[in-house]
């Protein structure tokens, strides 16, 4: 179809039917998702040449593609019931003042560095769901406790499960890594201190960020200086874990100072006092996690020997009713014995061992489990199944297209640096991940970064860090979160407090691009 | 016996998410083999199924 401001609004309809319903009228994502697909099939009949067979590949890519994802998220919530269930989360609420009783420390501790670490070793909607419940044991509201670790994670999702979001990019661009990796790094580098000041913000007021701001800016100048060293020599890979790790152990160090140091208490579960092996008894599923991710994703033989299973399906070649083609492809390569899906279920299935063996678990626990986790998984699998049909429809006719067509014609060289990274958010806000962001908009970035003569690389690491803090405000993530927390269906309200804060950082990258960009090209 | 209201929903939306994953390959069998009463069954049921979800929160 012809680029026109109407078939750019067409376009952009199912997009903004989302974020209405949800932000202005407090609908849940699965319901606006719903709308949201029903707008997209209606524009893609009436105006882009839609039709059913094409619905119907469309519908199939879409499952794919969720598929992929939904083995995670009921890994995540599995293990989330588990620890629900052995009382786990209680302990971790009652452990994390024993390293320091600082609020705000504990808050940069849990909402940012534990969920970035998490991110890093299981990937979509783990993080949160075993942040966020922790952060309510510990008094804080639901709502904030979402906000806080979606927006502490969001920049670890570009590096997180083996840089999968970056390696599509670098595919669908052809563009070296080895040039990008170095802008990425200075990117998200520079996003640190907004993200650990907004979260003390939210968690603990103005005292606290005064109070906690030194503390920020050593973990974000720590973190910063790993994710570059570590993304210039081409070990992006483990550009999550590493920055991760190192800001753990810079804030640990800084609670030994006397402005940060925690009180030693004694942690009490109920009237006893947990010893340390109570305690590690205690933190088993996670240790496991932290084990079994670590050793899949970091011992080669290991990684290679279960790489060998592998799974992708063939598509043809579809065409709109208007000449849209999508031409004939495959199905990203799924191995199902190295997924983040499968490392959560072994997880969980060594953990209720060990935990039914101490005394854990009762008989009825795992039917407690079980059930907890099918009622969860059910909302959730269709906001996915939902909102990834909607990606694909709008893929298939051409409007995704439309839509990213119309920002790189219309806008100009000098503001459109400032422009991509909100590129991003939309592709990973509409289809849940910023590897599908990138795979869908990497190469029109690259080419549109190509005609305005401006620095590729730079666009593309712009693109990679939009599309990483657009994903964790997408509305399929956010089901997964508000499960875990009871607020379930309430995703709208949380989106509302999400949105503006989250925007902050995305914002910080946006103009820093603008400017950078503007330097390399000599101010032209 | 009857259900009480959360277990109700919970069915029924267990339903859709089988008809949202099963109907597209359904969809697809129908319309390469030019069954056309199937593809037309299967389409609406697809669609009533999302309809479900928008008018029943």
């Amino acid at each position: 179809m012809e680029l026109t401001l109407g078939s750019w609004l067409l376009s952009f309809l199912p997009i903004l039917t989302v974020i209405l319903l949800m932000l202005l009228f407090k609908w849940g994502a699965l319901r606006a998702s719903a709308m949201s697909w029903l707008v997209a099939l209606a524009v893609s009949l009436i105006a882009f040449g839609g039709s059913w067979l094409l619905l119907a590949w469309s519908q199939v890519k879409a499952l794919v593609l969720a598929a992929n994802l939904l083995v995670i998220v009921w890994g995540a919530l599995l293990l989330y019931s588990l620890a629900s269930e052995a009382g786990t989360l209680r302990t971790i609420s009652l452990f994390i003042p024993r390293l320091s009783n600082d609020r705000s420390i504990q808050l940069l501790l849990i909402a940012w560095l534990l969920t970035s670490f998490l991110q890093g070793m299981g990937g979509f909607g783990v993080a949160v769901a075993v942040a966020a419940p922790i952060l309510v044991g510990m008094g804080y509201d639901p709502i904030l406790s979402i906000v806080m670790t979606t927006m502490g994670h969001a920049w670890a999702v570009a590096f997180g499960g083996m840089a999968s979001a970056f390696e599509s990019l670098i595919a669908v661009t052809h563009v070296p890594g080895m040039l990008i990796a170095p802008y990425a790094a200075v990117l998200f580098a520079i996003s640190f201190v907004p993200t650990g000041v907004i979260i003390t913000l939210l968690g603990t007021g103005w005292k606290g960020v005064r109070h906690a701001f030194p503390a920020i800016f050593a973990v974000s100048l720590t973190m910063g200086a790993t994710l570059y060293i570590l993304n210039t020599n081409g070990f992006w890979s483990l550009s999550t874990i590493g920055p991760s790790l190192v800001g753990i152990a810079t804030l640990v160090l800084l609670t030994r100072l006397p402005g940060y140091r925690g009180a030693k208490t004694a942690i009490l579960n109920g009237a006893q006092e947990l010893n340390t092996r109570d305690l590690v008894v205690h933190l088993t599923p996670y240790i496991f996690l932290v084990i079994i991710g670590f050793s899949v994703a970091l011992i080669r033989p290991l990684n290679a020997f279960l790489n060998q299973v592998s799974i992708s399906l063939k598509y043809p070649e579809i065409a709109s009713g208007l000449g849209f083609i999508t031409p004939a492809e495959s199905s990203p390569v799924i191995h199902p014995f190295t997924h983040p899906g499968m490392v959560l279920l072994v997880t969980v299935l060594l953990s209720s061992i060990v935990l039914k063996h101490e005394g854990m678990l009762s008989r009825t626990s795992p039917r407690r489990i079980l059930s907890l986790t099918s009622h969860n998984v059910v909302d959730a699998s269709l906001g996915m199944i939902v909102m990834a049909g909607v990606s694909t429809i709008m893929t298939h006719v051409g409007m995704t297209s439309t839509l990213a067509q119309g920002i790189a014609v219309t806008v100009s060289g000098v503001i459109y640096p400032v422009v991509v990274p909100f590129v991003g958010v939309i592709g990973a806000f509409l289809t849940g991940t910023n590897n599908n962001s990138n795979i869908l908009f990497g190469a029109l970035q690259a080419e549109a970064a190509s005609l305005l003569k401006l620095n590729v690389p730079l666009i593309l690491a712009a693109q990679n860090a939009g599309g990483s803090m657009g994903s964790v405000m997408s509305p399929t993530k956010l089901i997964v979160s508000c499960i875990t927390v009871g607020l379930g269906g309430q995703e709208g309200k949380v989106l509302r407090k999400l949105i503006g804060y989250g925007l902050i950082p995305i914002a910080v990258i946006a103009i820093a691009t603008g400017i950078w960009s503007w330097l390399l090209t000599g101010g032209a | 016996m009857s259900l009480s209201k959360g277990t109700k929903k919970f069915r029924i939306r267990m339903l859709i998410l089988v008809f949202e994953v099963l109907l597209p390959f359904v969809l697809l069998y129908a319309l390469n083999n030019d069954y056309t009463l199937l593809g037309r069954i299967t389409s609406a049921t697809l669609v009533l199924g999302i309809i479900y979800l928008v008018v029943f929160k």
